[in-house]
């Protein structure tokens, strides 16, 4: 008797324990598991796209948080790699019970972690992997949200600068790998009369490219586009420059080479004429939204020139607001369901996610590289905001 | 200074067909020689302190970071000149080589005597650590340093025009191999050192200061590494990850030259160069399985490398 009494009492206290624990969670904060590269190469893009989140979540916190309950930040290192990528998302599922993410940052750790997603049941929302295959075919389920312009999309619209830019003939260049890949084959099939004269690839994380540049000057094109980012992309300037690559040839480059932090690493060696896309630069004037942004961003990292990184990861947590708003609720069945066609003011106008593909139609910068007097660090003119 | 560029110095449509153009040809050959070059400098470095320490060091590569990082700070202040760039050079081996100096004698030497599992994880703590370091001193960003003024742009080759800096690495590559053969078969020094790699205990039985010996190898082959990253920087970015890939090209470098061989690495770098230019024309993304596969038939015919030493040898 006394032993069920106290089996009794045990289950009372447990399920009491249970009930208070769950009760706490309801009313603590809701945690976004942020999953970025913040060491190595690669660690410029994830503290620039955490900066992005973390202005936006005090926004919403200052605001009254989501639901009454603020925001909670849990960040991890991807490291670029797959790997790394699915074990601390899995990590962050499992011993913190995290349901919604943001991140990773590339394409290809973004497709591994977007699986991890689709099985877990949790939302997923990628502010800035660009490849179609993220959002394609079977690799397309409920729970990823795709924010940035995709290569197909990339490709008609870099078609569109192309034209402006009078190229006739192109070869194509960069890293052997699907962003290059892809982005290519939309631009192929949309090029028209544009003639194409060669594509010469370097496998991934090459560092020399005097080879390749050597190729490109001696094929018959007239324009150059090319894949190579951030450091590897200023390591192919600085190669090609003596070779008076940027003087005989037209040069658009893909990878978000727009961003301000590129230009600032090059300086006077970013040759000028040299046309690139960016998804944010510092210096646009055209809407005031954007003004109020930059301020807020400015404040916010201690310096008026700000990178580009940053508006994709608020963009990203101003979708996860109010998709939780919309819902009602956390849950992520719910708050997934929310995002099928919601539309957010971001500091670039309104942008909406596509129900039927989970991709949104964020508009990116065009421009041309040029330093402008008194400055070594070129801007890109002729800027174009595309949408 | 008036630069001059190579303005349609090519134009061959068989872009493919290299052989047939002999100022492409031309081209690529200095291309494999100056890549090469810049990898000997780094490697020259580790296989010395293999040669006499004996130990495999996985930070080279962070050395080479720091160098490039430490250049770019003194860049800084001298602005960008031709004395800035060399006071850069030498002051990121300076910097380095004090750094390397406090590792060996503080922490390092304590390893000599123990298991070579312990060394490796030693060296490889060191990576993690240098890596944090230099995180927090220039932070995440990327930076650039340019070629010194009187090596931008290019000359005229007579068959060509073709960039100075990279005419540069052609050059300084041999002359530091020559300086450290020299050194290392023509001094006093170099006996000493050559010595400590075949007998260090006969040699400190004999009244030498093996310790300042082995300091001495240390800080100069982390001082060739940081002044290799600073020599690298006008051809690439400077920024956290860097090390990574530099690293792998140095140890094949001196795995297939022969482990310790001064030699080996230098022929192991033009293999190397030649291999990374070349193949990436005709190999594609192969190149890189290439040079594992260049390594491992090296091995198999040769597992002491093409200028090592086998045990029995060394005995």
């Amino acid at each position: 008797m006394i032993y069920s009494k106290a089996i009794q009492a045990g289950a009372l206290a447990l399920g009491v324990a249970v009930l208070g624990t769950t009760a706490v969670a309801e009313d603590g904060p809701i945690k976004i598991g942020v999953i970025l590269p913040m060491s190595g190469g690669g660690a410029y893009v994830g503290e620039g796209i955490n900066a992005g989140v973390e202005m936006a979540v005090k926004e919403v916190n200052d605001a009254g948080g989501v639901l009454g309950r603020p925001f909670q930040i849990l960040l991890r290192d991807e490291q670029l790699r797959p790997d790394v990528s699915t074990a601390a998302m899995r990590e962050l599922i499992t011993l913190e019970g995290v349901q919604h993410f943001i991140g990773p940052a590339t394409s290809a750790t973004s497709l591994a972690n977007s699986q991890i997603a689709r099985e877990e049941k949790v939302v997923n929302i990628s502010p800035s992997a660009k490849t179609e295959a993220l959002t394609a075919g079977d690799n397309l389920h409920d729970f990823i949200f795709q924010l940035a312009p995709t290569t197909d999309v990339d490709g008609a619209r870099t078609v569109e600068v192309l034209k402006g830019m009078d190229a006739k003939s192109v070869c194509f260049t960069g890293f052997d790998y699907a962003y290059s890949h892809d982005w290519f084959k939309a631009i192929r099939a949309n090029m028209g009369d544009i003639r194409e004269a060669g594509e010469f690839l370097v496998p991934m994380n090459a560092t020399d490219f005097s080879a390749t540049i050597t190729q490109l000057l001696s094929s018959d094109c007239d324009t150059i586009i090319g894949t190579q980012y951030g450091g590897s992309f200023i390591a192919f300037v600085k190669q090609a420059t003596p070779f008076g690559l940027f003087q005989t040839k037209k040069v658009l480059w893909g990878s978000n080479t727009g961003d301000h932090a590129v230009a600032a690493a090059l300086g006077a060696e970013l040759p000028d004429g040299l046309w690139a896309s960016a998804a944010d630069v510092w210096y646009f004037d055209g809407l005031e939204s954007h003004a109020a942004y930059q301020k807020a961003l400015a404040a916010h990292q201690g310096r008026k020139e700000t990178d580009m990184w940053p508006i994709t990861g608020y963009n990203a947590v101003k979708f996860l607001a109010a998709a939780i708003e919309a819902a009602g609720t956390t849950d992520p069945v719910a708050v997934a369901a929310a995002l099928d066609g919601l539309t957010v003011q971001t500091p670039l106008g309104e942008i909406t996610i596509d129900p039927k593909t989970n991709r949104a139609n964020s508009p990116e910068f065009y421009g041309r590289f040029e330093h402008e007097d008194g400055s070594d660090i070129a801007r890109m003119t002729d800027l174009r905001l595309v949408r | 200074m008036q630069v001059v560029y190579p303005r349609n110095a090519l134009n061959d449509r068989k872009v493919r067909r290299m052989f047939t153009n002999p100022t492409v040809l031309f081209i690529q050959v200095m291309n494999s020689v100056s890549l090469a070059m810049n990898l000997f400098i780094i490697a020259a470095g580790l296989t010395l302190i293999f040669g006499v320490l004996r130990i495999v060091n996985f930070a080279h590569g962070a050395f080479y970071m720091v160098g490039a990082y430490v250049a770019l700070s003194i860049l800084r202040v001298t602005g960008d000149t031709d004395l800035g760039f060399l006071l850069g050079v030498l002051g990121s081996g300076v910097v380095m080589g004090a750094i390397a100096f406090v590792v060996e004698r503080g922490l390092l030497s304590r390893l000599y005597d123990k298991e070579h599992m312990l060394q490796l994880l030693f060296t490889f703590a060191l990576v993690l650590v240098i890596k944090d370091i230099v995180k927090m001193i220039w932070g995440t960003g990327q930076y650039s340093i340019g070629a010194p003024p009187f090596l931008r742009g290019a000359v005229n080759l007579g068959i060509t025009y073709y960039p100075k800096y990279m005419l540069f690495l052609c050059a300084l590559g041999p002359i530091i191999a020559i300086a450290i053969w020299f050194f290392m078969e023509r001094t006093r020094w170099g006996r000493i050192l050559r010595a400590a790699r075949e007998d260090r205990v006969m040699l400190n039985a004999l009244g030498t200061d093996v310790k300042m010996v082995y300091s001495g190898v240390f800080v100069t082959g982390a001082a060739l590494a940081a002044m290799g990253g600073a020599l690298a920087a006008p051809r690439s970015a400077v920024d956290p990850g860097m090390d990574a890939l530099v690293i792998i090209d140095a140890f094949i470098i001196v795995i297939i030259g022969g482990l310790g061989s001064l030699l080996g690495s230098f022929v192991g770098a033009l293999i190397l160069g030649f291999l990374t230019v070349m193949g990436s024309i005709y190999l594609g993304e192969w190149v890189i399985v290439a040079s594992y596969v260049m390594m491992v038939v090296i091995l198999l015919v040769r597992p002491w490398g093409l200028f090592g030493k086998a045990d029995e040898e060394r005995h």
